[in-house]
């Protein structure tokens, strides 16, 4: 019996099942390689730390400016390499030590966290004054992210506020307390571990 | 015009009528209630006054012991009518308007209504069972291990101490003097794991004793009230300037994060004290 046929059927349809899984292969390698030279070619590669302005503003969100001590810049840049996208611009011409540091809005709370541990103060904005005129508010209405960064966005700096940071003074902090108070009770009912002492091993 | 028409009609303004009633008391009791808790947290008899009270129902949120406050004068243990009903107790008829309104959790949907509570002394029925007083010492001493158990930190005895206890922020340690008046060791211990749990280990920065003393000691106050043990009104000459410039609501979360340590602590502290019952398990019978 002659199966010489059958044989060249089979390898023939082995070559093209080769080279179908070829052709996937390549397409698929060719698509990863695309999106990573776009990527590149975005300047996209970097998600935390420090970086340009114009990579800030590329992301197209809004911008937050906070002005922090030149002397703290160092430790911000530890705690920023793996938080925080953020750029400095330090203006030469000034004389009291402090450089401004611009971020954008997903990365205010922890911009904030850094400062509240540092002993920055939350500058008093307007909205403090409403307060002192509208004795009673009519429904709960106020703006969590209250106070630093909050102010104007990079793109209209030319009239950016003009508040500063200042040490903490005696006067507790809003935030701070609030999330710690906060934190105490969640955790509590998150159950987190009590402390418990070791007891020695029972002896006969 | 058809009839029906005209029913359409009516049945739609008397909607929107209904609806923007409903907002408008909604809002109306809002905004009372954030001028409650402005009150309490900017004056020190008020604050007193919510302190008693939250004590006395400590299940109920600052928000709902605020608004109780703001409209019953001399309010003591309240619930909603079901919440008496269930206690024994009924609404008298004469009082069913004189109800206060709180918010209470929607039965059948997500979010709060609004509901009438009627202090005890506008119902009638069965006595009401205050939580267990800790009167003996073997309900005090569950109830020290209980609270001790709340600490993240080692806890060590010093009989030394010139108080009955007291959180070392530098070592993280909690001394205790074990020669200490029970009683007084209580209140001690239940201020001093305040700042422990508020300290969370050196993981809250802004942490500062000055600062969170009228909270802990608000903590610890709520339960020497609920479990019968007296001790003296926390220092509130801070309380104005601890909350200045806060708006009302973090006024409201912060008295809500207090009362939460408390009701926390205090159920697991009842859950000890009060022996536990058993029903006894239902009886499997063979089935043909």
């Amino acid at each position: 019996m002659d199966v010489s046929g059958e044989v060249a059927d089979l390898m023939v349809k082995e070559s093209l099942q080769i080279t179908e899984e070829t052709i996937k292969l390549l397409a698929s390698g060719s698509k990863n390689l695309t999106a990573f030279l776009l990527a590149l070619s975005q300047d996209n590669k970097k998600l935390s730390g420090k970086t340009s302005m114009s990579r800030l503003l590329r992301d197209g969100k809004e911008l937050k400016v906070f002005h922090i001590k030149e002397s703290d810049l160092n430790d911000f840049r530890s705690f920023g390499k793996k938080n925080v996208l953020y750029a400095v611009i330090k203006d030469n011409r000034r004389q009291d030590g402090m450089v401004d540091l611009i971020t954008n809005v997903d990365y205010v709370s922890q911009v904030n966290h850094f400062l509240q541990s540092r002993g920055y103060v939350a500058p008093k904005g307007p909205k403090a004054e409403k307060t002192q005129k509208k004795a009673v508010p009519r429904a709960p209405q106020e703006n969590s992210l209250d106070g630093r960064g909050s102010g104007s966005t990079a793109s209209r700096t030319t009239k950016t506020s003009t508040e500063t940071t200042a040490p903490t003074s005696d006067k507790p902090s809003v935030k701070g307390r609030l999330e710690m108070l906060r934190a105490a009770s969640e955790g509590m009912k998150k159950g987190q571990a009590p402390y418990k002492q070791k007891t020695p091993p029972k002896e006969r | 015009m058809g009839i029906l028409d005209e029913i359409i009609s009516e049945k739609s303004t008397s909607d929107a009528q209904w609806r923007a009633a409903r907002l408008a008391e909604r809002e109306n009791i809002t905004a009372l209630q954030d001028a409650g808790i402005t009150e309490i947290t900017s004056d020190p008899a008020q604050y007193a006054r919510y302190l008693d009270l939250q004590s006395d129902n400590p299940f109920y949120s600052a928000g709902n012991i605020a608004l109780v406050q703001m409209q019953v004068q001399n309010a003591t243990i309240f619930g909603t009518a079901e919440r008496w009903k269930a206690l024994g107790r009924f609404v008298l008829d004469e009082e069913r308007p004189n109800g206060a309104k709180i918010f209470t959790r929607a039965a059948k949907s997500k979010g709060y209504t609004i509901s009438d509570a009627y202090d005890i002394s506008q119902t009638q029925g069965q006595d009401v069972s205050p939580s267990p007083f800790l009167t003996d010492d073997k309900k005090m001493a569950n109830a020290l291990r209980v609270i001790l158990n709340y600490t993240q930190v080692p806890v060590v005895p010093d009989r030394d101490l010139p108080m009955p206890a007291y959180y070392d922020q530098e070592k993280l340690q909690l001394a205790i003097n074990p020669d200490a008046p029970e009683a007084e060791a209580f209140a001690a211990i239940a201020t001093e794991i305040a700042l422990v749990r508020f300290h969370n280990k050196g993981r809250s920065a802004g942490y500062s004793r000055a600062d969170c003393e009228l909270d802990a000691q608000s903590v610890s106050y709520i339960l020497c009230r609920r479990f019968g043990i007296e001790r003296e009104k926390p220092d509130m000459s801070r309380l104005p300037e601890l909350y200045e410039g806060w708006p009302a609501r973090e006024r409201r979360q912060a008295l809500d994060s207090i009362q939460d340590m408390g009701k926390m602590i205090g159920a697991s502290i009842e859950k000890a004290v009060v022996p536990q019952q058993r029903s006894r398990p239902p009886i499997r019978r063979a089935v043909r």
